[in-house]
C-alpha cells in the first residue's frame, strides 16, 4: 500500500515559489536590467540630487525638526505649568461661596398654590352646576316632610 | 533562479552610529543612491516622486543617523526608510483621491493605471522597451498589496536575500515566501494568458 505524505504550508509555499519562479525564470531574470534601464540617468542628475539633498540638510527649515526636539524638554514643562495653573485658577474659582440666594421650600410653595386654589371662586364653567345644585337643596327644604305609612289591619 | 538566491549584498555588515559623519554620510549617499532611487521609483513608477523621496529619504536618515545602532546593514536601514516613506506616500495619495473627489484638490488622476512611466528619451530604445516590460509585470502585480509588491520587487529585481528583506521589513520569512509566492502567482496567471 503507498503511503502518501501531506505537505505542511511551508512546504507548499515552497514548491508553489518554486514553480512559479520556475515558470517565470525569463521574466524575472530580465528584471533587473529592465529596472536598471528604466531608472538610468546621466551623472549631472545623480550630482544635482546630492546638492539638493545637502542644501535641504543645511537649510534652516529641515534643522527645524532637530531644534524642536531639543526644545521638547522646555515645551513639556511649558504644557505643564499652564495646566497646573489652569487647574489652581478652578480649583479658586470653585471654592469660592456662591452669594447667598433665598432658600425656596418646594413643599411650602406647594402648600401655597393649594390654598389659593381653595380659596379662589370656581371657574366660571361651574357656575351652572351650582346653581343646579343650590335648586335642588331648596327644593327639598319645601317639602313637607314625609310621613310613615302606619301599619293597617284590615285584614 | 541561481543567481537571484546565492547574490550577497557587497554592503560591510555593520556600521557604528558615530562613524557616520558628515562625509562618511556623503560617500553612504553616493553608494547607495541609484539604489535606493530605483527601488523607490519601481514601488511608486514616477520619476519626479521617486527624485523627492530618494531626497526624502537620505535627509531623514542624515537626521536619524544617531540612532543608527549597526543592528543590520547601512543599506537595509535606508531603504527600510525609503519603503516607509513609499507607504506614506501612498496613504497620502489616497487621502488627497478623497480630496479631489470633494474638489478641494485639482490634483493629477489617481490610481495605478491612470499612472504612467513619463516619456522616454527617443535615444533609449532599450529603456523604452524595459519600461513597456515592466509595464507588463505592474499590470500584473496591481491587485496585490504595497508590502506584497515591494517584496517582489526587492527579491527579483535587486535580488536581496529573503532575510535581508524580511529584516527590512520587519516580518517572518515565512511571511516573505507566502508573500512572494502570491506576487509570482499572480505573474504567472498573466504570462499563461498571454501564451494562450
Amino acid at each position: 500500500m503507498e503511503i502518501i505524505r501531506h505537505l505542511s504550508n511551508e512546504e507548499l509555499t515552497d514548491f508553489t515559489l518554486e514553480s512559479n519562479q520556475r515558470t517565470l525564470r525569463s521574466t524575472l531574470e530580465a528584471l533587473p536590467d529592465w529596472a536598471q534601464a528604466s531608472t538610468e540617468r546621466p551623472e549631472e542628475f545623480w550630482q544635482k540630487q546630492r546638492s539638493m539633498i545637502w542644501s535641504r540638510i543645511s537649510s534652516p527649515e529641515s534643522g527645524s525638526s532637530t531644534r524642536l526636539v531639543r526644545r521638547l524638554p522646555v515645551l513639556a514643562w511649558s504644557t505643564v505649568a499652564a495646566l497646573v495653573l489652569l487647574a489652581g485658577l478652578m480649583l479658586d474659582r470653585a471654592s469660592v461661596v456662591p452669594p447667598h440666594q433665598a432658600q425656596v421650600d418646594p413643599d411650602h410653595e406647594l402648600l401655597v398654590a393649594v390654598e389659593r386654589a381653595v380659596h379662589n371662586d370656581g371657574p366660571a364653567a361651574l357656575d351652572p352646576a351650582a346653581l343646579l345644585a343650590e335648586e335642588m337643596v331648596q327644593d327639598i327644604a319645601a317639602r313637607p316632610p314625609i310621613r310613615k305609612k302606619e301599619p293597617t289591619h284590615e285584614n | 533562479m541561481d543567481t537571484v538566491l546565492t547574490t550577497a549584498l557587497s554592503t560591510p555588515a555593520t556600521e557604528k552610529a558615530e562613524e557616520i559623519s558628515a562625509d562618511r554620510f556623503d560617500e553612504i549617499m553616493r553608494q547607495h543612491q541609484q539604489r535606493v532611487y530605483r527601488v523607490i521609483f519601481l514601488l511608486v513608477r514616477d520619476a519626479d516622486t521617486a527624485d523627492t523621496l530618494t531626497q526624502e529619504c537620505f535627509l531623514r536618515a542624515y537626521q536619524k543617523r544617531a540612532s543608527f545602532r549597526g543592528e543590520c546593514r547601512i543599506e537595509t536601514w535606508i531603504l527600510r526608510i525609503a519603503v516607509n516613506l513609499v507607504r506614506d506616500h501612498g496613504k497620502s495619495r489616497r487621502t488627497s483621491f478623497w480630496k479631489r473627489l470633494v474638489g478641494l484638490d485639482n490634483g493629477e488622476a489617481d490610481g495605478a493605471e491612470s499612472r504612467q512611466f513619463p516619456a522616454p528619451d527617443p535615444s533609449a530604445e532599450r529603456a523604452l522597451l524595459a519600461r513597456e516590460e515592466l509595464q507588463a509585470v505592474w499590470k500584473a502585480l496591481s491587485s496585490l498589496s504595497p508590502q506584497q509588491r515591494a517584496i517582489f520587487f526587492l527579491r527579483y529585481e535587486e535580488e536581496m536575500p529573503l532575510a535581508q528583506i524580511a529584516q527590512l521589513l520587519q516580518v517572518k520569512i515565512g511571511s516573505v515566501k507566502t508573500q512572494l509566492a502570491r506576487a509570482t502567482g499572480k505573474l504567472r496567471e498573466m504570462k499563461e494568458k498571454q501564451w494562450k
